[in-house]
């Protein structure tokens, strides 16, 4: 019955996530929130007039058994701050939300960690991002990110081959944004979680990211900063993560990189640095040892391990120059390297250019 | 857009040496010479379905003029399982092996030919 309400009260959106718990406080259930009268409400003395006339006037509007249908049509499932099941560590959080609306299997398991980086990333970021959301996830990780473009959706992708993710969002669960992210996002309600703070229907506004960021870091034991340019949204990430005594972590890059500017200062101010996915462990004291992954071991030819060697993990490198490199005739290169493409070794990012992968 | 573009190639600036060195490329006029005898071969084949050139072909026309090795039907469903193409890039990627086979006066189409036309892919 709550759940309808709790419907009702995320559609009426003028009302923060420290008020809608003041009011759920003051009147004991969301339904009593939706029902009291205008008097009562003010009688309360949380809301202000101007809030107050808003929330009003959005409650005639809205008829919270509609907006919950609507909800459930689209298997959307509602969590609010009062359920055994919500978050401890977001519960923690000085204004965590009081209703989250997700798709996807809740709860998921203890040990979250958030890896947030650049929408623009380069190979070097990419690469790195890969091999610890890859490796973290084996090990049972939850990797919680904002399933932005660049590093997010590397993060999410990496994740959910090797374990699981937690998506979320900064708009109502009905929208894709980025929309080339849907079957991402579809894939992600089916083997994790994709979660918002927001009604259906909610487009991602700008002010709703930094909103977003703070769930994202309140979910998480600790948040890894991949890449991120010197005013990027990811050090907002990390800026809650230090003000609810979360870990910081950041990727080392280089000194001359736009993308690693956020994330050098970082480290200068104290976050841990990552060379290595268990550096993570070892911090949580989660290193359960060596766990053998089974793969098999790639076996390549002296003249694919050739080619390979000319691409390399940081940086894109152009097909005419691994030409130059090996020495082979450009059909032979172009041959061999869709055959590493194939092994999943390297990657063909556009106009002919090249990176390596990290291989597992 | 980029998506309805069938070659995809990166050109480097020219090095000084390059553009002073004595040894001559391929000439304009061989290379034409090979084109033209491409279209041609081109327009034979097609000549049963009312059309010129590869670029013209539909999905079934593929099928008929595309012959190809063992070896190039293979890596073909590997490039397009693997690296997840639409059907409009896996139908490109057939009629850019057959160009390239054209240009090379080859007949049934091989692995390499697959496996260059792969290479230029937009790829996002």
């Amino acid at each position: 019955m709550e759940e309808v309400y709790a419907a009702g009260l995320q559609k009426a959106a003028s009302l923060g996530a420290v008020r809608i718990r003041r009011l759920a406080e003051h009147f004991g259930t969301f339904r009593a929130i939706w029902e009291a009268s205008a008097d009562e409400l003010r009688a309360a003395q949380i809301l202000g007039p101007k809030q107050l006339e808003k929330f009003l006037a959005a409650r005639s509007e809205i008829r919270p058994e509609e907006e919950y249908e609507k909800n459930c049509r689209l298997g959307v499932r509602f969590l609010t701050y009062r359920d055994a099941a919500y978050p401890q560590e977001l519960r923690e959080c000085h204004n965590a939300p009081a209703i989250l609306a997700y798709r996807g299997n809740w709860p998921p398991a203890e040990r979250r960690l958030a890896m947030v980086g650049s929408r623009k990333p380069t190979a070097y970021g990419v690469n790195a991002s890969q091999w610890f959301a890859a490796e973290l996830a084996a090990q049972g990780i939850v990797i919680v990110s904002g399933g932005a473009r660049g590093i997010d959706s590397v993060c999410h992708e990496a994740a959910l081959q090797h374990g699981t993710t937690v998506c979320v969002l900064a708009c109502g669960l009905d929208i894709a944004y980025p929309p080339e992210n849907r079957r991402l996002f579809d894939r992600i309600a089916e083997q994790g979680v994709l979660l918002t703070e927001y009604a259906l229907g909610t487009k991602p506004l700008g002010r709703q990211f930094p909103a977003r960021n703070r769930i994202i870091s309140g979910l998480s034991r600790g948040v890894l900063v991949m890449e991120a340019a010197c005013k990027s949204g990811s050090l907002i990430t990390a800026d809650f993560a230090l003000e609810e005594g979360r870990d910081v972590f950041a990727l080392p890059g280089s000194i001359f990189s736009e993308q690693s500017g956020g994330t050098n200062r970082l480290l200068r101010q104290g976050a841990i640095p990552l060379t290595e996915p268990q550096d993570v462990l070892r911090e949580y004291g989660w290193d359960t040892g060596v766990v053998e992954r089974e793969e098999e071991a790639l076996t390549l030819t002296a003249e694919e391990e050739l080619v390979y060697r000319c691409c390399r993990l940081e940086e894109a490198v152009d097909v005419d120059t691994i030409i130059l490199h090996s020495t082979y005739d450009p059909v032979k290169v172009n041959f061999i390297l869709l055959q590493l493409e194939l092994k999943g070794i390297v990657k063909n990012i556009g106009n002919q250019q090249y990176v390596a992968v990290v291989r597992g | 857009m980029l998506d309805r573009i069938d070659l995809h190639v990166r050109v480097q600036r020219p090095k000084y040496e390059e553009l002073t060195a004595t040894v001559r490329g391929e000439s304009s006029a061989v290379i034409r010479e090979r084109v033209a005898q491409a279209r041609e071969r081109q327009a034979r084949r097609l000549a049963p379905f009312g059309m010129l050139t590869n670029a013209q072909m539909k999905h079934r026309q593929l099928r008929e003029t595309c012959p190809m090795t063992a070896a190039a039907e293979t890596l073909l469903a590997d490039v397009f399982r693997k690296l997840q193409l639409s059907a409009r890039a896996y139908d490109r990627l057939i009629k850019v092996a057959r160009t390239i086979a054209d240009l090379q006066g080859v007949e049934t189409i091989g692995a390499e030919q697959v496996a260059e036309a792969a290479g230029y892919r937009s790829n996002m």
